[in-house]
C-alpha cells in the first residue's frame, strides 16, 4: 500500500500519542486504584472502629437495643454487612439479620485473637469486597478495671466505588486521548506540514515537470535549515541546469545552421547508416527531402556508380563505419538521382567524434562537391 | 528541726492511709451464663459493692465465654449454668449459686402455651419445623440455638432432660444461630417465629412467653416444689489459687445472707431447696 508522506506523518503523530495516552491512562489507573483502595479501607477501618465502640456497652449488657448502632452503619450504601460477634466469633447481632450466621475468617479470628489490643483491625481483600474485623473493647470508665476486649465486629465494604472510579478514569482518558490525539494531529501536521512536508513536496512537484521535459521550477525557501538548504541548493542546481540547456540549445543551432548553410551537400547518418541531417543542397542534388530523407537507411536514397563502367560503388560510409577513418571518393563517380539522372560527384565521408577517442552513434558522411563540373557531397 | 514532727506526721499519715487506698482499688470482674447474670449476679454485685467498697463489673456472654475469659485470666471469676467437665482444666473450683430450671420461650403473640419434652426433642431434631404442628398458626418455626459447644449450661440441661445425652445440632431448615441465651431470647421478643430454650431466671426478666411443660408452668414455686420438672443449678467458678477477694465474694454469695438476697431477687436460693 502505497502511504503519502503526510499519511505517514500522520499516522506516526496519532501512533504516537496513542501511546502515550495509554501509558499515562495505565498509570493513572494504578495510581487512582491505589488512592482509593487506601481510601476505601480508611473508611472501612474508621467505620468499624466507630461501630466498635457503639456497640460495646450493648455487647456488655448483652442488650440487642443498644447493638442496633449496626444497622446505622449499615445505611451508608457501600457496607454490605455488619455483624457483632461474641468474644467466642458467635453471632450476637448482624444486618442483614439473616447473615447472623456467615461465619467469619478463621485468619481474622486468629490474628484478632494475637493481637487484642484497642485499635487493632484485620481486613481481608475478597475482589469484589473488603472485610474489616475491629476488636470490641469495654471501657468500664474506672481506673480500677482495665479495658476488657468483649467481642468483634465484622464490616464488609464494597468496593464498587473503586471499580466505578476506575471505570470513570478509563472513560475519560479514552475520550481525552481521543480528542489530544485529533488536536496534536491537525496541529502538528499544520506545522509538519508547514516546514517540512511543503517544502519537500515543492521540489518534489519541481523535479516531476522536469522529468516532463520542463525546466524544474524555483522553489520557496521557507526555513534557513536543512530543508530550506536543500531547497536552495536545489533552486542553484536548477538555475545551472537551465543555463546549460540554453547554451546547449543554442550551440545546437548553430551548428545545425552552419550544416544546412554549407555549399555542399551535407548528409549526417547515425551508426547503423540511417540518414538524421540532410541539407538543403543535399535534397536539390539528389530528389528528396530533408523530411523524406531522415530516418531512411542511406543506401536507400544515396546511390553512385562508376561513371565509366556503370558499376555500383561501395558507399564510402560503411567504409567509414567500419575503419573510423575520413574516405573520400574515387573519380569517375556519378549520383544516380531519384529521377533517374546521373550527377557526377566527389565526396568524402568522416566520423564524428564526441571526444577524440570515441566514435558516437551519428556517422556524419561528408559527400563533397566536384571539381568545377561537378557537384560535391560531404557525409559526416 | 522545726519541720521534724510535721514530717514524721505526714509519713505516719500516709502509712496509715495507703492499706485503705489499696483496698479501695480492689475491683473483681466476671462474666459468664446469660442467665445468671440478670437471674441474681447482677443485683448480688451491686449489693456486694455497696456493702464492701469492691468495685465490681460483671458481664453475660455465656457460660463458655465466661469460663474461657477466667482460664485466659482476663476475668476474676466466671458464672456457668453448667456442671464442672472433663474438659475444663484442673484448677477450676466450682460452687453452686442458686437454683434455675430449664424453659422454653415464645414470642408473646404466639397462641401456643404449652408444649411437652417429646414436641421439643421433635424440634431440635428438625422434625417439627411449623408451629401448626404445636397447635399455633402456619407460620415456619425457627428454633434459636449456638454452636453445639457453646451452648452451655442449655446444652447440658436439654441433653440432660430431653435429647437423651446429646446436645442441640444445627438443622439448616429449623434452626439460626446466635452468640448466647441472653441474644436467643431478644431475638424470641422480636421474632414471631422464634423458639429457644433458655433458664428460666433470664426469661422472667424478657418479655416473652415461658410455655408450660406438661400443663406446668414454670415459677419460683413450682421450681422449688419440684413440679415443674426441669430443675439446675447455677454455679461461680473460680481458680484454685484464685485472690482472697473473689473468694470472699462466691463465700458471700453462699453465705445465708446472700442466698436470702437470691431468694427475694425472685430465684428458687439453695436455703429455698431442702
Amino acid at each position: 500500500m502505497k502511504l503519502s508522506l503526510k499519511a505517514k506523518v500522520t499516522v506516526f503523530i496519532a501512533a504516537v500519542v496513542i501511546i502515550v495516552i495509554a501509558v499515562s491512562t495505565f498509570l493513572s489507573i494504578s495510581a487512582n486504584t491505589m488512592s482509593i483502595e487506601r481510601e476505601v479501607l480508611a473508611r472501612g477501618v474508621a467505620l468499624s472502629e466507630a461501630l466498635a465502640r457503639s456497640v460495646s456497652d450493648g455487647l456488655a449488657a448483652e442488650n440487642l437495643n443498644l447493638i442496633k448502632h449496626v444497622e446505622n452503619i449499615v445505611h451508608t450504601k457501600d457496607v454490605l454487612l455488619t455483624q457483632v460477634f461474641s468474644t467466642l466469633w458467635l453471632g450476637v447481632a448482624s444486618v442483614p439479620a439473616d447473615r447472623l450466621n456467615t461465619p467469619p475468617d478463621p485468619g481474622a479470628v486468629e490474628y484478632l485473637k494475637s493481637h487484642p489490643g484497642e485499635h487493632d483491625y484485620y481486613s481481608i481483600d475478597q475482589g469484589d469486597w473488603t472485610d474489616i474485623y475491629h476488636t470490641i473493647m469495654l471501657d468500664p470508665h474506672d481506673a480500677r478495671v482495665p479495658k476488657l476486649s468483649i467481642g468483634y465486629v465484622r464490616l464488609r465494604v464494597t468496593r464498587e466505588a473503586v471499580s466505578a472510579a476506575v471505570r470513570q478514569t478509563v472513560v475519560n482518558n479514552i475520550l481525552a486521548g481521543i480528542l489530544l490525539t485529533l488536536i496534536a494531529v491537525i496541529f502538528l501536521n499544520a506545522l509538519i506540514a508547514k516546514y517540512v512536508i511543503r517544502p519537500i513536496l515543492d521540489l518534489h512537484r519541481s523535479v516531476a515537470k522536469h522529468k516532463q521535459g520542463e525546466f524544474p521550477e524555483t522553489v520557496p525557501v521557507t526555513t534557513s535549515d536543512e530543508i530550506g538548504e536543500l531547497s536552495s541548493e536545489f533552486n542553484e542546481m536548477s538555475r545551472a541546469l537551465r543555463e546549460r540547456e540554453t547554451k546547449l540549445a543554442e550551440e545546437k543551432e548553430r551548428l545545425s545552421v552552419t550544416l544546412r548553410s554549407i555549399g555542399d551537400a551535407v548528409i549526417v547518418t547515425d551508426l547503423a547508416g540511417t540518414v538524421t541531417l540532410f541539407n538543403k543542397v543535399a535534397e536539390h542534388l539528389t530528389g528528396w527531402s530533408a523530411q523524406e530523407a531522415v530516418g531512411r537507411p542511406l543506401s536507400e536514397i544515396f546511390h553512385i556508380i562508376n561513371d565509366k563502367t556503370r558499376e555500383r560503388r561501395e558507399h564510402p560510409v560503411d567504409k567509414v563505419i567500419t575503419t573510423g577513418m575520413i574516405c573520400g571518393l574515387t573519380n569517375h563517380t556519378a549520383l544516380l538521382r531519384r529521377d533517374g539522372a546521373e550527377i557526377i560527384i566527389e565526396d568524402s565521408a568522416a566520423p564524428v567524434r564526441d571526444c577524440p577517442h570515441r566514435r558516437t552513434g551519428p556517422f556524419p558522411l561528408l559527400p563533397t562537391e566536384g571539381r568545377s563540373s561537378r557537384d560535391r557531397v560531404r557525409f559526416y | 528541726m522545726g519541720k521534724s514532727p510535721c514530717l514524721l506526721v505526714s509519713l505516719l499519715f500516709c502509712f496509715f492511709l495507703s492499706p485503705r487506698l489499696t483496698a479501695a482499688a480492689e475491683s473483681l470482674v466476671g462474666s459468664g451464663c446469660s442467665v445468671s447474670v440478670p437471674a441474681y449476679l447482677a443485683d448480688l454485685a451491686k449489693e456486694y459493692e455497696k456493702e464492701t467498697g469492691v468495685k465490681m463489673l460483671v458481664m453475660g456472654g455465656g457460660s463458655m465465654r465466661g469460663l474461657k475469659d477466667l482460664q485466659e485470666g482476663s476475668m476474676d471469676f466466671a458464672a456457668s449454668c453448667q456442671s464442672k467437665t472433663a474438659e475444663d482444666p484442673e484448677d477450676f473450683e466450682y460452687s453452686m449459686a442458686s437454683w434455675d430450671a430449664l424453659v422454653f420461650i415464645v414470642n408473646k403473640s404466639n397462641p401456643v402455651n404449652s408444649i411437652t419434652p417429646g414436641q421439643v426433642r421433635e424440634i431440635y431434631e428438625g422434625r417439627i419445623n411449623n408451629w401448626n404442628e404445636l397447635g399455633g398458626p402456619n407460620l415456619k418455626l425457627v428454633s434459636i440455638i449456638s454452636t453445639p459447644k457453646g451452648m452451655g449450661g442449655i446444652g447440658e440441661a436439654l441433653a440432660q432432660y430431653v435429647l437423651n445425652g446429646k446436645r442441640p445440632q444445627e438443622r439448616k431448615n429449623s434452626s439460626m444461630q446466635a452468640s448466647s441465651v441472653a441474644i436467643w431470647e431478644q431475638l424470641v421478643e422480636e421474632m414471631r417465629e422464634g423458639f429457644a430454650s433458655t433458664g428460666f431466671g433470664g426469661a422472667r426478666k424478657r418479655n416473652v412467653k415461658m410455655l408450660k411443660v406438661n400443663g406446668i408452668a414454670p415459677t419460683k414455686s413450682t421450681i422449688i416444689s419440684g413440679e415443674y420438672p426441669f430443675r439446675r443449678p447455677l454455679f461461680l467458678v473460680i481458680k484454685k489459687n484464685a485472690k482472697p477477694e473473689v473468694r470472699k465474694f462466691v463465700n458471700f454469695v453462699r453465705s445465708s445472707r446472700g442466698q436470702s438476697l437470691i431468694s427475694s431477687y425472685g430465684m428458687p436460693s439453695i436455703t429455698d431447696i431442702k
